[in-house]
Formats: C-alpha cells, sequence, structure tokens
C-alpha cells in the first residue's frame, strides 16, 4: 500500500518547486499562445461539427464549454489572483 | 362457456404520439412530414393539432432561453476582449485572430443552433402542414429572441447606470467583512476592476446582441427560402418522371 501511495505520488519522483513548475509550464502551453489557438480552433470546429452538423448536440456542447475553458482560463486565473 | 369477443371497432387507445421534447425529435418529425409530402400526398392544413403545433413552439422557446443566457454571459466578455480589457489566450492586447475568434466564441451557440434549423428544416419548407411546423418552432425563436434582446438591453443598460465606481467601492466595503475570509485584499480590488472594465463594455454588448441576434434569425429564413425552392423543384421532378 506504501509503494502505491509513494508511486502515485508525484513529490516522490521530484522537487516540490520542479513539480510546480511543470504545471505552470502545462498551463502556459495549454492555455496561452499558439498551441492554445489551435486546440481553441479546432474545438470550435469540433463544436460546429458534431452540434450543427451531426446532430450530437450533447458533444457539440462539450466541445463548445471546451473552447470557452481553453480561451478565457486565463481571465478566470487572473480574476482570482493566479495570473 | 366463455363468450368469445364480438369484432367491433379498434380505438387507439393509449396510442397518442409523444410530444417532441427536443429540437432533434421535432426536425425528425417534420422530415418525415416533409418526405409524405415530396411523394405527393399532401397534408392537410389541420393535420397539425393545437398540440402539436405548442409543442413545436416550446422547442423553439428553449433554442431561445439557451441562447439568451449565453449572449448575457460571453458577448461582454468577448467585447471586453474588443476593448483590451479582457484578456484571451492569456494577453490583454489580442490579435485580429483572437478578436475575430473571441466574437465567433460568443455567437456559436445562435449561429449553431440557427444553421442547424436551417440546414435540416429547409429542405422540408413546402407544403402547407410543413410549414406550419416549421412556422411553429421559427416563430418561437423570432418571439423569444427578440423578448431576449429587450431583456439583455434593459439589463446591460440597468448596469452600466448602477454600477458607478463609486456604487462598487462601497458595495465592496459593505460587503468585505463577510468576504475577506474568502478572498485577499489585492484579489478584491482585481475583482472591483474587473467589474468596472465589464460596465465599460455593456452599452456596446447591448448593441452587439441586437446585432448577432438578428444574424441568427436571418440565417433559417434564408435556408427556408431556398429549401422551399429546391422542394418544390424535386416535386416537380418527381411528378414528371415518377408519376407522383
Amino acid at each position: 500500500m506504501e509503494n502505491l501511495i509513494d508511486y502515485l505520488n508525484p513529490l516522490s519522483y521530484m522537487t516540490q518547486e520542479e513539480y510546480l513548475a511543470w504545471w505552470n509550464w502545462v498551463f502556459t502551453t495549454l492555455f496561452q499562445g499558439v498551441v492554445a489557438r489551435v486546440l481553441a480552433v479546432t474545438c470550435l470546429g469540433f463544436a460546429f461539427w458534431y452540434g450543427a452538423y451531426k446532430q450530437r448536440l450533447a458533444i457539440g456542447i462539450f466541445f463548445y464549454a471546451l473552447t470557452i475553458l481553453l480561451a478565457y482560463v486565463t481571465s478566470v486565473t487572473r480574476f482570482f489572483g493566479g495570473g | 362457456m366463455e363468450k368469445a369477443g364480438r369484432p367491433g371497432p379498434l380505438f387507439a387507445e393509449g396510442m397518442a404520439r409523444a410530444k417532441p421534447r427536443s429540437l432533434i425529435e421535432a426536425i425528425s418529425e417534420i422530415q418525415i412530414l416533409a418526405t409524405v409530402v415530396k411523394t405527393g400526398r399532401e397534408i392537410p392544413e389541420n393535420y397539425l393539432l393545437l398540440d402539436r403545433r405548442i409543442a413545436y413552439f416550446e422547442v423553439g422557446v428553449k433554442g431561445a432561453l439557451a441562447d439568451g443566457l449565453i449572449s448575457a454571459l460571453f458577448v461582454p466578455v468577448s467585447m471586453g476582449v474588443l476593448s483590451n480589457l479582457v484578456p484571451i489566450f492569456g494577453t490583454l492586447t489580442p490579435s485580429l485572430f483572437d478578436q475575430l475568434f473571441s466574437v465567433l466564441i460568443a455567437m456559436a451557440y445562435g449561429l449553431g443552433y440557427s444553421v442547424m434549423v436551417g440546414v435540416n428544416l429547409g429542405n422540408c419548407y413546402y407544403g402547407k402542414a410543413c410549414r406550419q411546423a416549421i412556422d411553429s418552432v421559427y416563430s418561437a425563436m423570432v418571439t423569444f429572441n427578440v423578448l431576449k434582446v429587450m431583456l439583455v438591453f434593459l439589463l446591460f443598460h440597468g448596469l452600466h447606470e448602477l454600477m458607478t465606481p463609486q456604487w462598487v467601492h462601497t458595495k465592496f466595503e459593505q460587503l468585505w467583512p463577510a468576504w475577506r475570509v474568502l478572498m485577499s485584499q489585492a484579489t478584491a480590488l482585481e475583482a472591483q476592476t474587473w467589474i468596472l472594465n465589464v460596465r465599460e463594455v455593456l452599452l456596446l454588448s447591448s448593441w452587439f446582441v441586437v446585432f448577432s441576434t438578428a444574424v441568427s434569425l436571418i440565417i433559417p429564413r434564408i435556408f427556408f427560402v431556398r429549401g422551399s425552392k429546391q422542394a418544390e423543384l424535386e416535386h416537380r421532378r418527381n411528378m414528371l418522371y415518377d408519376g407522383y
């Protein structure tokens, strides 16, 4: 059991600073810059494809929500003092 | 001795058709009607009873209400991006692409809904019963979108008048004892700035909602006009070549 907890705990592989830096890198890559724009455009495309064309509203709305998240999540973090 | 059942009329009790609850169900029903009409069997105007027409109307209302909620939430954010007040993709100085994308996000739900209605029902806009059913959905969309525009217009203008810098500051001071456990002083200042930034774009947002709603409502109408012409042509071809 202890081995499993150690296996799941990221701090057993890296320091806390490295772990935070890694999350920071993931965050800035996913929600800022070119990658974020490409992902957001793809998600909006899928939202139209599934929602309007294939008539699968639930998947369409899911991709639409994902687009909004990719575009504006930095606004929310800035609002709560994270940006 | 048990009496044998005598033959008699059959009443379809409990066989009432379920009312369409979603747009997809309504579209499917109207498509069935349109297929019948296109094969040469005219469906009379009063085929659709009042409960059915009201059910189609309700479907249109649901779509307009969802669009209203999304517009009220995301149009001010989009206008904030255009005015360099709200960050998008982590930047406060958006490029032309970012600005267009934020506008597209604000309009996406309404546009998608209208395109879906237009694409799927455009070809069915033929024959009295089909037209009546489609008009029920579309009239609900128009009525409740106009109501949405009026409500959003009043709400945004009212909020713009209400949320003066003094008012926001006073309210934050009054509520600070309750909020201090939830946020730091810096976050509270950030929140005040954010509210005042949103106030700056509320008037612009209310006019943008008028524009986006008009665009969303025109799209299905264009599809209906185009689709009815195509359906008429198809019907004529069917009569000519297949003898419908």
